[in-house]
């Protein structure tokens, strides 16, 4: 009887977590979606013409609304992983295509900060069991990261290697470096390294903890080597020998 | 040749949401738009407006956009409407439970109100190409 009740109990729990996620995901983005449209239409002057010094406003108030936006999946995402409420469509696939979509999709944010990026790809098929949406949430975590974090005309470079065992996706920067003391929470929530001229504004402090807990949901893991002027995040997953 | 894609009835319960639609469809889009605040007035409208495509916003209240979606298919004039969703809840297996519900396509909210009417018009051309 008693488990029973423990059983009825943590279904009603995982239930109310449940419409606690799609409520809070349906309430903060419906408002999002209205500010950051009507921003977007008066930026591409489909209100009417706007004057330099509005068009400068309203660029400041979309590109925050779209940091806003960020923080918002990113704190979702985290709230799913958490909550075991992630689901993975792991299947076997070359990590080269995901990581791919990855690097086009981030390409805007590079040039906007003035950053290069080049991509590595291995000399052979690298396969592994991933779900590809995840993946190119993990790679893209990783590289906006890097632009962050990078000087101007610096490169970032994303790189995909395998050995016999994993099948590795690394990012590499060539910005300052992780400080020695910052190095034990880089994978925390809200972690962002400061002091001085390395605390770059525009990240959530989300994208490397949920880079993480994406990895390891799908049976990866994640690490980091950093030195003065070169650090390197890398994500690993179980090579698969096994055609897509 | 395609016919093009002119007519198109939007159902959002988000007054501020449905205002920024109409802007991007009319003046971006030059589409000739029906905007419905819940399924009832979509049902009550959609046979005399004839639309070439459905906009359904997924979470409203009352009906939803499943259920208007199923009210609005079985009447037999909009039977052939092709559908789409906007959500924000776009993981994989909620897109694949919206295609199966009937929907042509889903948007992610938010979206790009200077790049919707293009993405519409993509998704006309690739169902009737």
């Amino acid at each position: 009887m008693g488990l029973q009740a423990d059983i009825t109990a943590r279904k009603e729990s995982e239930r109310l977590k449940d419409e606690f996620l799609s409520v809070v995901s349906h309430e903060l983005r419906t408002p999002l979606t209205a500010i950051q449209g009507a921003l977007g239409l008066l930026l591409g002057g489909a209100a009417g013409a706007v004057l330099p010094p509005q068009a400068e406003m309203l660029r400041i108030a979309h590109q925050n609304a779209d940091r806003l936006g960020r923080l918002v999946n990113d704190l979702l995402d985290l709230q799913k992983v958490e909550a075991g409420r992630m689901s993975f469509d792991l299947r076997v696939q070359d990590l080269t295509a995901a990581a791919a979509l990855a690097f086009q999709a981030i390409q805007p944010f590079a040039v906007a900060r003035g950053v290069h990026l080049r991509m590595e790809p291995p000399g052979e098929p690298l396969l592994a069991a991933v779900d590809g949406d995840r993946l190119q949430q993990v790679a893209a975590n990783f590289i906006s990261n890097a632009i962050r974090y990078s000087p101007a005309e610096g490169t970032v470079v994303l790189r995909l290697r395998g050995d016999e065992g994993w099948a590795w996706l690394e990012v590499e920067d060539h910005g300052p470096g992780i400080p020695e003391a910052f190095r034990s929470r880089i994978f925390q929530k809200f972690a962002q390294a400061e002091g001085g001229t390395t605390r770059i504004q525009g990240g959530t402090g989300l994208g490397l903890s949920i880079a993480k807990s994406l990895a390891e949901g799908m049976g990866g893991q994640v690490s980091f080597e950093s030195a003065p002027c070169r650090t390197l995040f890398r994500a690993g997953f179980p090579r698969s020998l096994e055609t897509p | 040749m395609t016919v093009p894609l002119t007519r198109i009835l939007m159902v959002e319960d988000d007054p501020d949401i449905r205002a920024v639609a109409h802007l991007s469809l009319t003046a971006v889009g030059s589409f000739t738009v029906a905007l419905c605040a819940s399924g009832e007035e979509a049902l009550a409208q959609a046979e005399a407006f004839a639309p070439d495509l459905l906009l359904l916003d997924v979470m409203m209240p009352g009906m939803d956009g499943p259920a208007t979606l199923a009210a609005l298919r079985a009447k037999p004039a909009l039977a052939g409407v092709p559908a789409l969703f906007m959500t924000a809840k776009v993981q994989p297996q909620e897109v694949a439970h919206y295609r199966d519900l009937g929907a042509a396509d889903v948007l992610p909210k938010p979206f790009d109100p200077m790049a919707l009417p293009g993405q519409l018009r993509a998704l006309w051309e690739r169902l009737h190409g």
